[in-house]
Order: C-alpha cells, then structure tokens, then sequence
C-alpha cells in the first residue's frame, strides 16, 4: 500500500513523515525544504506500507518542478494524508479540495494545532469532518501527537466522493465550510509578534539583517578558531603518537611511508605540510574544516526552523532585481554558503529555465562552501585581514558583474516574488540536533573519501612526474596570465576533487601575498567541485552544463588576469578593496538608472 | 464622510486595509494568488513596503504574504479615504 503525504509547503509533512516512518529528513520553516519526494516504510498492524513525503504545493496546476513531481505523485497514491496547517483553515482547504476530486482515499491530518489555539484560532473538528465526510485528526508533527490516530484512520479510510467546482465556486464553498467550522478570537500581540514585524520593517530590517550576519559571520570565524586550536591540541596529544608509531613500523617501505604519512622531521608532525593520507588529510577533514561545518549548521538550523530565511528573500528581493532574479534566489545561495551541493538542488523551486540558470552559474562561481571559507580565511587571513575582504569583495563584485551580465543575455523571464512569510517558531532543540547529526553525516560521508583520495591520488602524480608534465603544459597560463608559480598546478587539479584539500595544500607552496590572494580566488571560480558539478548536470542538463563551464573558464582567465595586472602594482589590497566598493555601488546606480524597465520582464 | 477609491495595493499605505476587487493578469498569476488567500473580495491589511520597488508584505486571513512589486501593481484594492484627505 502507498501512503502519500500531501499538502501546502511549511505545513510540517515532513516533520510527520519522520514521526511515522523513523526516516531522517530535512524540516525547516520556510517554504520548498523538500523539493525531491523521499520514500519511507512504517508496519502497522504487520503491514508494511509505503509513505511517501510529496513536496509541498498551494494547487495541482505545476509551475515548477518540485509542484510537477509533487502532482505526478498523487495520481499513483493509494491513500492520501492531506496535512493542513490549522494556523491558515482557509489557505489550505483549496488544495484538500481539490485533491478531494480525485476520488482516492483520504484523511486530513490538522497540523500546528498547538499553534492554533495559542493564536485564538478554534476549529470545531467534529463539523469539519462532517461537511467534508472525511476523517480529520489534530496532530503534532514535532511531538508525534494524534499520529497513531491517523494511521490508524489511514488504514481504514474509503474512497471520498466530492463534485469538480471550478475556482469560483470552490472559494465559494471554503468560505462556507470556514465560516461553519472556525472561531478567531482576538488577542495582544505577542513578543514574537514583534520582533516578526520588526525584521521586516522596511528602514530597520535591513541594517538588523545585515548586523546578524556580520555577527554571525564573525561568531562563526572566531568559535571556529577556537575549536581548530582545540582540535590542534587534540591530534598532537591523541594522534601523533599512533601515526610515529605507525611511521616507525613503516620506515622500511618509503612508498607507503610517503603516500600515507609523508614528511615528518624529528618526531614532530606538521600537519598541514606532510601531505599524507592520514596526516595532512585527516587533519583537514576534522581538524581544519569539520569545526566550521559544524557552526555553519548549527546557525543555519536555528534560523531555518525559527523562519528568518523567508524575511531574508523579502529583504534581498530588490537587490537581486539586479542580476534578474527574485528574492527567492537567496535560499539556494544560502544553502550553498554551507555546501554547493544542496544549494544548487533547491534551484528546483525557482519557477523559470532563466533563474534557475543564472542562480546556478553564479552560485557555482562565486560562492564558497563553508569547509573552503574556513580554509580561505586561515590561508589569507594570516596574512592580514585586508586579504579577506579583498577575496570577499572581489567575489561580490563577480557576483554581480556576472549576475548582470547573464540577466541581459539569457532570454525568458523572471517572475515576481510571492511567498508565504511563516510565523517565527522557536525551534525545537531534538529537531535541531536532528539535522545537524543528517548534516554532519553527509558531510563526512562525502568530505572524507573525497580528501584522503584526492591527496592520495596528487601523491601519485607527483611520484609519476605526471604533475611535472602538466605544470610545463600550463605554465603559459598559470604564470603568464595568473603570475602563479608551476607548483599551483597540483592544486587546480585537486580543486576539482574537493576545493578544501586544494586551499590547504597551497600553504606549503610558499606564495607571497599577492600569489595567495591571486590563487584562492582562481581556486573558486574556475570549475565546482566534482560533486557540484554533477548535480550541476542533473538539473541543467548537459548543454547548459557546458554553457556554464565555459562561463566559468572565461571568468576565470579575465579576474585572474586582471588580478595579476592590477593587484600589487596599480593598487595595494586597501585600494583593490575600495575600486571594487566603487564598481558595486556604480553598477547598482546605473542599473537603477538606465533600467527603467526593471519590472517590465516580469511574468503577469 | 469617507469615500471608497481604487487604488494599486502598491499604492496602498502602510497599515491601510482593503478589499480586492481585481487583479490584473493571466490565469497563473491569478491562480498563484488564489493560492496564498488573495482573491477577488477578500480583505487584505498592507503591513509594510520597501522603497524602491521592493517587496509588499500584506495580512491575509490568517497569514502573511509577501507580493514582488510588479505583481503588487496589478493589484486592485478598494480603500476608504476621508474627505478631509482630500481637501489637501
């Protein structure tokens, strides 16, 4: 038997899907946490049965992706959950309704009911269920209340009979059935409400949400410092006694010595130079970027289930107007400031071939997942801090050249902002620890095998002469246009196993500043990592996976280039830094300015 | 004396409340709206705008939705306004 879960997005399907199946899954507050269906099984009475978590969706007339596979799905369903959020009757009977016209089995479970009455929202359950002759559950999807309740309904529920009504007729209908069943009672604001009104104010939310990122940005740089010296601490205390024991046992096989340990001088490891599998990449992996994974997600949960990403699209609505976008194109960002991988996933809620393109390419381009962040901010930032604003503001700075560039030649259009702003919700500690431990897993599963590969396999390189011959192949490019020395090249090559790896083998290189600075950026623009790369061909497909290749080579060759002319000879890092500033506000200015027709693309 | 006047929900003040009484657009755009609870007939509170062509948050129902500033355009709304505002 196939169950299907259906309903709005942020009604908590997902939340009930893992009450009922034990299958971990993403949940958020915000609207398209769920953008691919995920399978689960629950036994009930000795059955096993099939639950399927359905994206969400307002209505069965698909405008993108994730509502296209969401009414694919219905269709194959034996039983149909429908989750309503209680908090908003009205919104959500549109689409009990019209699933109600397919004629399947089906039971409404009345979620965030808790909520509801906390707002003076009263729903008469009996009445509902007897206007629409189906069976209907209060439920609590974070704490599993009413969920026995509802498979057991599930189990028994028949074929419900409802009449087609065409819009009109079935607002009509809501309107009577809402006015039959739900109460409101008024009541004072609370101090959610508040501070809910105050984050999309329209002169103080802006300064608010720039202040908490850069607060969050600096909490997560100096927590993680913290933790990687800890973590120091640790591998010399804990891990180097086993890896010179093993180094010991291993003298009389160099091959070996060097591939899984490589250098170590006087009974004292560097980690960070010995390039071995186990030395420099366990290191990284744990030591160097698992602590700033960590904090990243731990912010990102907070702000996901407390509901601040929504605002953050209201907020970022207008200035993405910019490159051609909506507001809606930070999430995907967002999530791809932790790990480009889910964050060119999520392009799949954005409406049209035009925004799902130009979000990708710019993603994929100009911003670093949060294991290559930590390592930029170690590799410049002990140079000098004014080496991370220049990376940063020349990222921004492509971001937005390039943003502009792609709105003016990539036809179709960009439809406006239309989003649900949820209520905040203080998120639930076990929820919480949940997705961080998802987050954490799949981090690991992907980072580690990737690491002590790609440092294994540049190893080999380097013993084979492999790299040698490449490094004269390139060093047209690599020192004439970049003014990098050869040795960069093993990086480049590894940058397109796992750009993490790649930072943290630049260290040992020895570049000056200038070289550093120069490198880093390279490192992220000129190709994703392979793992990015191949979601970046599942949902663009392969001629726009080529179109965006190339973008990413000629970008590369024109910030490179001109970073090498500009950078230690026209301008110090400070004057880089503020020409950069002067372009952004200059390109905003004149888009502002010349494009009048701003709005006019707009899908209406 | 108050009078009832159509105005564009971008048009609309902070804190004004209003009745839909058309969009301007295709079947999508209608159906999209429909969805979040704005439709024909319903009353919507705007609860606040961002200068330059930014998004438009207004109460409906129940909820909160925020509408990009060229759908909010082609939104109509019938607002009550005092004579004495128009006097000046």
């Amino acid at each position: 038997m196939k169950v299907l879960l259906v309903g709005n997005p942020n009604v908590g399907k997902s939340a009930i899907f893992s009450q009922l199946t034990g299958v971990k899954v993403t949940t958020s507050n915000y609207p398209g946490t769920t953008v691919a269906f995920t399978r689960g099984f629950m036994t009930y009475q000795g059955r096993r049965v099939e639950i399927i978590d359905v994206p969400g969706t307002y209505h069965l007339e698909p405008e993108n992706e994730a509502e296209k596979v969401a009414v694919d799905m219905i269709a194959k369903g034996d039983v149909l959950i429908n989750v309503v959020d209680a908090t908003n009757l009205e919104r959500n009977l549109n689409l009990t309704l019209q699933l109600m016209e397919f004629g399947k089995p089906m039971v409404i479970a009345l979620n965030l009911w808790d909520e509801a009455q906390h707002k003076g929202i009263e729903i008469d359950i009996e009445k509902l269920k007897e206007v629409l002759k189906i069976p209907v559950v209060a439920t609590n999807g974070l704490t599993g209340e009413g969920l026995v309740q509802l498979s057991k309904e599930c189990m028994k529920a028949r074929a419900v009979y409802w009449p087609k009504l065409n819009s009109e007729r079935r607002w009509a209908k809501i309107g009577e059935i809402v006015s039959q069943v739900q109460n409101l009672t008024h009541r004072r604001h609370t101090f959610m409400e508040r501070i809910q009104d105050l984050s999309i104010h329209p002169i103080l939310g802006l300064p608010l949400a720039a202040i908490s990122l850069i607060v969050i940005f600096k909490f997560i740089i100096s927590a993680g410092e913290i933790l990687v010296s800890f973590m120091e601490k640790v591998f010399q205390l804990v891990y180097s006694p086993i890896i010179l024991w093993l180094s010991d046992v291993l003298k009389a096989n160099d091959l070996i010595h060097y591939l899984l340990i490589g250098e170590v001088t006087g009974g004292i490891i560097e980690y960070e130079e010995a390039m071995g599998m186990l030395t420099t990449g366990v290191f990284v992996a744990f030591g160097l970027v698992l602590p700033y994974i960590i904090l990243f997600y731990l912010v990102l949960g907070f702000l996901e289930d407390l509901g601040y990403i929504p605002r953050v699209a209201i907020m970022f609505d207008r200035f993405l107007h910019n490159i051609g976008l909506h507001g809606y194109s930070i999430v995907p960002m967002l999530l791809a400031c932790g790990c480009n991988v889910p964050g060119i996933l999520a392009i799949r809620n954005l409406e049209t071939r035009r925004e799902r393109f130009i979000t990708a390419i710019v993603t994929s381009i100009t911003i670093p997942c949060m294991a290559q962040t930590a390592l930029i901010i170690r590799a410049v930032g002990t140079r000098g801090e004014v080496y991370i604003g220049l990376v940063f503001t020349t990222l921004l700075t492509v971001w937005l050249l390039l943003g502009i560039i792609l709105k003016k030649t990539v036809g179709g259009n960009t439809p406006t902002l239309l989003i649900e702003v949820p209520p905040y919700r203080l998120p639930s500690l076990k929820v919480q620890f949940k997705k961080l431990k998802m987050r954490l897993s799949l981090f690991l599963n992907e980072a580690i095998p990737y690491v002590l590969g790609g440092i294994l396999f540049i190893n080999f390189l380097n013993i084979s002469g492999f790299i040698k011959i490449l490094g004269d192949l390139s060093a047209p490019v690599i020192k004439g246009v970049f003014g990098l020395p050869e040795e960069t090249v093993s990086t480049l090559i590894i940058g397109i196993v796992r750009k993490d790896a790649a930072v943290a083998l630049l260290e040992p290189i020895g570049l000056n500043d200038y070289e550093m600075v120069r490198a880093v950026i390279i490192l992220i623009l000129y190709f994703p990592c392979v793992a990015t790369f191949t979601v970046l061909l599942k949902e663009l497909g392969i001629m726009d996976t080529v179109k965006a290749v190339g973008i990413m080579f000629l970008t590369t060759m024109i910030v490179g280039g001109l970073l090498n002319l500009l950078l230690g000879t026209v301008f110090n890092p400070a004057g880089m830094i503020i020409a950069e500033i002067i372009t952004i506000l200059f390109l905003i200015f004149l888009d502002s300015n010349t494009n009048k027709s701003l709005f006019e693309d707009e899908m209406v | 004396m108050t009078q009832k006047i159509r105005i564009s929900l971008a048009e609309m003040k902070n804190d004004q409340e209003g009745k839909v009484v058309f969009i301007i657009g295709g079947r999508g755009m209608k159906t999209r709206l429909e969805a979040l609870g704005i439709r024909r007939g319903v009353k919507i509170l705007k609860l606040s705008s961002f200068l330059g062509g930014g998004p438009v948050v207004v109460s409906v129902g129940t909820g909160e939705v925020a509408i990009g500033y060229g759908m909010s355009r082609n939104i109509i709304v019938e607002v009550e306004m005092d004579e004495s505002s128009f006097s000046g």
